[in-house]
């Protein structure tokens, strides 16, 4: 599949945008500042320990503020007399402890009794105010008054409200910082995920219209397939009419009753049998090429027409002569092809007074004999065909002959070596498929040891010659 | 050297006094044996150059025409640096006494080659 750039980027967008996701998700679970955390983790701290050091404060406070207000009670009650005399605009010393100090007080109010009243009471204490108090009331008064301002002073200006005020801040920044984060991390999840989505419909959407070009392709390839499988299949076809038309339809031996058979386990087999006729001699040959399907069935057709040249310009070769010429034949045209093959094959010639002599390794030939009513197995001999040159010293001559009655079978191993449960039929089971022919013509035997092996699995081409003496 | 196994076919070699002895087990009949057999052959080969050499066939219960040729090119090569070659066969199975009929013909231009039917 050729994917488009463009699509190549969406993809690169959507993994990068993915990944980015995946990233956030697993950041967002840790702080946003390692340091900043730290920092305000170790103020926390010092602040739970400055908590108890104002809690300290605040009871020294308590009770530096209640004596206070006992002496404030008297001072207070004379002040009351001159109220007239305080400004406005006058320096607020006391509300100076500020909100922050009076909350954190405020746990301690019903303990303190702090009275609010009197504070508001004695917000005016400035130096203007006691000098214009110090003309009009005793010294000792004045002195006590003096005394307490300081006093009030030095509580106020302790660092227990910058200390409130700072512990405050430090919880309201961390606070800010942890919403912040997390409200900055949202914002970006949401965004990525957005994008993702729009990246994945867009590059479905592609990959739909891909995957609807792709199928059309593929529908048209299968069509043209489809064409060119029906033209081979067509040559095939061809090829096994032109191997079945090579084997004789009704094949003719003077004074024999014949019927043969073949059947290729492929489109094209490598099994051959010819019965030819030239000149005073019947010619029977029958092989098999190793391997199956085009490649033994070229070779197997070689043979025959190699044969057929052969034999008719010599119709008198001896059998030995003619293999060992097909075999110059079939070495060379093997070699051209590269082919590592080689070829069972016997060659028969049945001379003008009835004397068969053959030559060529394939099968054992069987003759039933009419007289005894069994089977004489006569091994074939020699060497194959195809494998090397000059063989023809290696294809000793035999003969044999028929009499009224007997019948000769020539056969290829796909039928010796039909299974059945696992059994070969060997030779010995054709043999006894052999021995029941007694007064059959050359047709019903052949029917009588084809028709057993519907129950047999063949994996190989079956040729079957039946030859009855008349 | 490990032997060949698969489910139907054995190839294996034992070293003893008397040499090398090479042996075919089993049933040897897929379509195109020659390559599951040629990388082993070829492996074996020069390992039984200059020694003598035994090919038991007699346990091999079955081989298809295509299985001949690798098989006989194995021999032809062993035959040509072994000091000798000594092939033993099952003559009552009628397809090893056809095979090696005709590899008897064939080999018998082999100076240190013997054939033997038990």
């Amino acid at each position: 599949m050729k994917l488009s750039w463009s699509t190549k980027a969406q993809w690169v967008a959507a993994l990068a945008l993915t990944g980015g996701m995946l990233a956030l998700l697993f950041q967002e679970s840790r702080p946003p500042n390692h340091a900043q955390h730290n920092e305000v983790i170790r103020q926390l701290h010092e602040a739970d320990q400055e908590n108890a050091f104002l809690i300290q404060e605040s009871l020294r406070l308590r009770m530096e503020l209640t004596e206070g207000y006992g002496r404030l009670d008297n001072v207070g009650n004379k002040l009351s007399a001159h109220l007239d005399l305080l400004q406005p605009n006058m320096e607020i010393v006391i509300g100076s402890l500020g909100d922050s100090l009076l909350a954190a007080l405020e746990s301690l109010k019903e303990e303190i009794a702090l009275q609010r009243e009197h504070l508001e009471a004695f917000k005016v204490t400035n130096s203007k105010m006691f000098g214009a108090v110090l003309e009009n009331q005793e010294f000792e008064e004045v002195e006590q008054l003096v005394l307490l301002d300081e006093q009030i002073h030095a509580i106020t200006r302790s660092k227990v409200s910058d200390r409130l005020a700072e512990v405050l801040s430090i919880y309201e920044r961390s606070f800010m910082v942890e919403v912040d984060a997390t409200g900055l991390y949202r914002i970006i999840l949401y965004g990525w995920s957005i994008i993702f989505l729009v990246a994945l419909i867009i590059t479905l959407y592609r990959f739909r219209k891909l995957s609807f070009y792709q199928e059309q392709q593929v529908v048209q390839r299968t069509s043209e397939l489809d064409e060119a499988l029906s033209s081979l299949w067509g040559e095939m076809e061809l090829a096994t009419r032109i191997q079945t038309a090579l084997v004789p339809a009704k094949p003719l031996l003077h004074g024999c009753d014949v019927a043969a058979s073949m059947f290729p386990a492929e489109i094209v087999g490598g099994d051959y049998y010819d019965v030819i006729n030239v000149g005073d001699y019947d010619w029977v040959l029958i092989g098999d090429v190793s391997g199956h399907g085009v490649p033994a069935g070229l070779i197997m057709m070689m043979c025959q027409t190699a044969v057929q040249t052969e034999l008719q310009a010599h119709p008198d070769l001896a059998p030995n002569v003619l293999l060992g010429r097909i075999n110059c034949t079939l070495v060379e045209n093997m070699r051209r092809l590269g082919e590592q093959k080689y070829m069972t094959l016997t060659a028969i010639r049945r001379d003008p007074d009835g004397t068969f002599h053959f030559a060529g390794l394939h099968q054992d030939l069987f003759i039933r004999r009419a007289s005894t009513q069994k089977v004489e197995c006569i091994p074939s001999t020699g060497t194959w065909v195809g494998l090397m040159h000059n063989i023809e010293d290696q294809l000793p001559i035999q003969q044999f002959q028929l009499e009224s009655g007997d019948v000769l079978l020539l056969y290829t191993d796909g039928i010796t070596e039909a299974k059945h449960n696992e059994e070969l039929l060997n030779n010995a089971g054709l043999i006894a498929l052999l021995e029941q022919s007694d007064g059959k013509t050359a047709e019903d035997i052949l029917e009588d040891i084809l028709q057993p092996m519907e129950c047999y699995e063949i994996d190989d081409d079956v040729s079957v010659i039946v030859i009855r003496q008349v | 050297m490990n032997p060949y196994q698969s489910e139907e076919l054995r190839l294996s070699v034992q070293a003893d006094h008397e040499g090398m002895t090479v042996r075919f087990e089993g049933r040897s009949d897929r379509r195109h044996p020659a390559t599951v057999m040629q990388p082993w052959f070829e492996d074996l080969v020069p390992q039984l150059s200059n020694q003598r050499v035994h090919v038991d066939f007699r346990s091999f219960e079955y081989m298809n025409s295509s299985s001949f040729m690798p098989i006989f090119q194995f021999l032809q090569q062993t035959a040509s640096t072994a000091t000798e070659l000594r092939v033993t066969y099952d003559g009552s199975k009628d397809w090893q006494r056809l095979s090696f009929s005709s590899l008897s013909a064939l080999a018998a231009g082999w100076s240190n080659f013997s054939i033997e039917a038990q």
